[in-house]
């Protein structure tokens, strides 16, 4: 088990935002596979295995950002805790938003946690490795 | 005949009622409305009544009531005709009137008769409701010292009765006028009840009135606030974006060989990121500006408008060999710059959001129903699903990544809420792959407000 990647789905419609967190994982130590879902339709396809992601694996763990084509990160959210398969699926909200009704509405969904993109490069990354570091090296995932 | 009347009532109003009380329409207004009133019809009254006075001169000899009758038109003309007497005083001179003339009649006819008492008791009331609450038991006293004065004046033969038909005893007269003096007292102390209920209802209107005219105005400082704030914003946030472009540009321009390709392409995401913002900060701009009421109304040639965009999108058109088909469109009264933004905004998505292999091709149409215009724009692009339907018109709302289709999602928010703004609908039906149709209405009813 230890020794096969964390599996992380990143929705992100933000080509600028994919390569920053893409860099951000390839510091650090630890190896991941990271998926990309490029907006909610994408995010949903990829977790039900529809249209082209029919071999997609389940993710380990999925960073989704609110400010998404089509279905937006609260859908997403949403359509994930309300299935049984995969509610266990931690998903961190990953999003420039710092407005207070987007924070309790993604916690009322059930968002394992919420997490503002640092506008400073440095602090991006940083962010990067704490959530990989809590999520995949402290925290115990469930494997179902 | 009907021009003489209504300067005569103008004439009692205008001394009756003082434009002061007026402003703010409380009991007081009204109190002196009524005594008004009272006065426009008691004058013909009064002259009518001289007929029955006129012939007790001829055949009773009582020519002191005929007297007395002149009297009193002349005091009733003295109040109604005379300007810059205050109102209080004219009120005062007719209430005061009112009882002379039932003391007297109570003085000619048979005091515990009773007949005279209704008259008290009207008196009594209508000073009542003319005369400000806290006089309310003046009028009631009043009553009774003119009760007591006469049980006086028939115990004592103070007043020669002797003409009257029967002469009254003091036992009769108290029965008959302490019925009197308590309805007296009872509307003295109940009619000031119902004004004070009134009063504090109006005056709560007053100031429930006075509030939404403060917050009315508070809100429109806050809106212009926010259309500067938005003007301030977009031309404030370009400057450091044009920073951002211009020094990545010379980056790239100067060092642009010193750089590996992950640093170049460092550079166009930066690059990217900036247009993209300029074109969020003027689309926000533009959402912000439907609001304004400053706009007027117009006659909008739709034809004019039309080959109008033609002109302006001749680049992109060509580039997608697109075609832009309508038959006689018409000229409607309208709000010129929404109406524009509308038909651009549409069309614009009509050719944007083209499937890849087919040239776009777009056909405009307009129906005449009886309150409204329909305004319907077909495409044969991508379509939507229903379910987005709604979603679409959203703020920032976007079905497609902007790497596949360029936009911040503000266009079609923009066309509706300037539609609502304009009193119209809009909405679409769509089938995917097949193309869109997207409806809205202008209601004709602003054409006639203009008319």
């Amino acid at each position: 088990m230890s020794t096969k990647p964390a599996h992380i789905l990143l929705v992100e419609d933000n080509e600028g935002d994919i390569i920053l967190t893409l860099e951000a994982f390839e510091e650090s130590k630890l190896k991941t596979e990271i998926s990309i879902a490029r907006n909610g339709q994408e995010a949903l396809d990829f977790l039900y295995r529809k249209n082209e992601f029919t071999k997609a694996k389940r993710p380990d763990l999925i960073l989704l950002d609110i400010n998404i084509p089509i279905f937006n990160g609260h859908e997403v959210l949403s359509q994930i805790k309300d299935d049984e398969e995969l509610k266990s699926i931690p998903v961190i909200m990953l999003t420039t938003s710092s407005n207070q009704k987007d924070i309790d509405e993604a916690y009322k969904q059930y968002c394992n946690s919420y997490v503002k993109k640092p506008l400073d490069m440095n602090e991006f990354l940083k962010a990067i490795i704490k959530i990989e570091e809590f999520w995949l090296q402290l925290t115990t995932l469930s494997n179902k | 005949m009907i021009e003489i009347w209504s300067k005569y009532k103008r004439a009692i109003l205008a001394n009756c009622v003082p434009s002061s009380v007026e402003a703010n329409r409380g009991v007081n207004y009204w109190r002196n409305s009524l005594f008004a009133t009272t006065l426009i019809f008691i004058l013909p009254l009064c002259f009518i009544a001289l007929i029955p006075s006129l012939f007790l001169i001829t055949f009773e000899n009582k020519e002191y009531i005929t007297l007395l009758h002149f009297i009193t038109i002349g005091l009733m003309c003295f109040i109604a005709f005379v300007p810059s007497v205050k109102t209080a005083t004219r009120k005062l001179i007719f209430s005061l009137t009112v009882y002379a003339f039932a003391i007297t009649l109570n003085i000619f006819t048979s005091p515990s008769s009773g007949s005279v008492l209704v008259y008290f008791l009207a008196a009594c009331v209508y000073s009542i409701i003319i005369f400000d609450n806290k006089y309310a038991y003046w009028w009631s006293h009043l009553v009774l010292f003119i009760s007591i004065f006469f049980g006086f004046a028939i115990a004592f033969d103070l007043i020669d009765f002797s003409h009257n038909v029967d002469m009254s005893s003091v036992n009769e007269w108290i029965a008959v006028s302490s019925n009197l003096i308590f309805l007296c007292y009872l509307s003295s102390a109940l009619i000031p009840k119902i004004f004070k209920g009134i009063e504090n209802y109006i005056s709560e209107q007053q100031q429930l009135k006075t509030e939404l005219e403060a917050s009315k105005k508070a809100l429109q400082v806050k809106n212009e606030e926010l259309e500067q704030y938005a003007y301030v914003a977009s031309h404030d946030l370009q400057e450091p974006l044009r920073m951002v472009t211009s020094f990545m540009h010379k980056l790239s321009s100067n060092y642009g060989d010193q750089l590996d390709e992950k640093g170049k392409k460092y550079i166009t995401f930066a690059e990217n990121g900036a247009v993209r913002m300029k074109q969020i900060v003027l689309d926000l701009l533009d959402f912000s500006r439907v609001n304004r009421p400053s706009d007027e109304l117009e006659l909008v040639d739709l034809d004019a408008l039309l080959l109008n965009y033609l002109e302006l999108r001749e680049g992109t058109i060509a580039a997608a060999s697109a075609k832009i088909n309508w038959t006689e469109m018409p000229t409607i009264w309208t709000i010129k710059p929404l109406i524009t933004t509308v038909f651009h905004n549409l069309l614009d998505n009509g050719l944007k959001y083209r499937k890849k292999d087919t040239a776009p091709s777009i056909d405009i149409s307009a129906r005449e129903q009886n309150d409204y215009w329909e305004f319907a724009i077909s495409d044969n692009g991508l379509g939507i699903e229903s379910q987005f339907y709604d979603k679409i018109f959203k703020l920032f709302q976007r079905l497609h990544n902007s790497n596949e289709y360029e936009g911040t999602g503000v266009g079609l928010s923009i066309a509706k809420r300037s539609v609502e703004f304009m009193g119209g609908q809009i909405g679409l039906h769509s089938q995917v792959r097949v193309g869109s149709t997207f409806y809205f209405t202008i209601p004709k009813k602003i054409n006639e407000r203009q008319d």
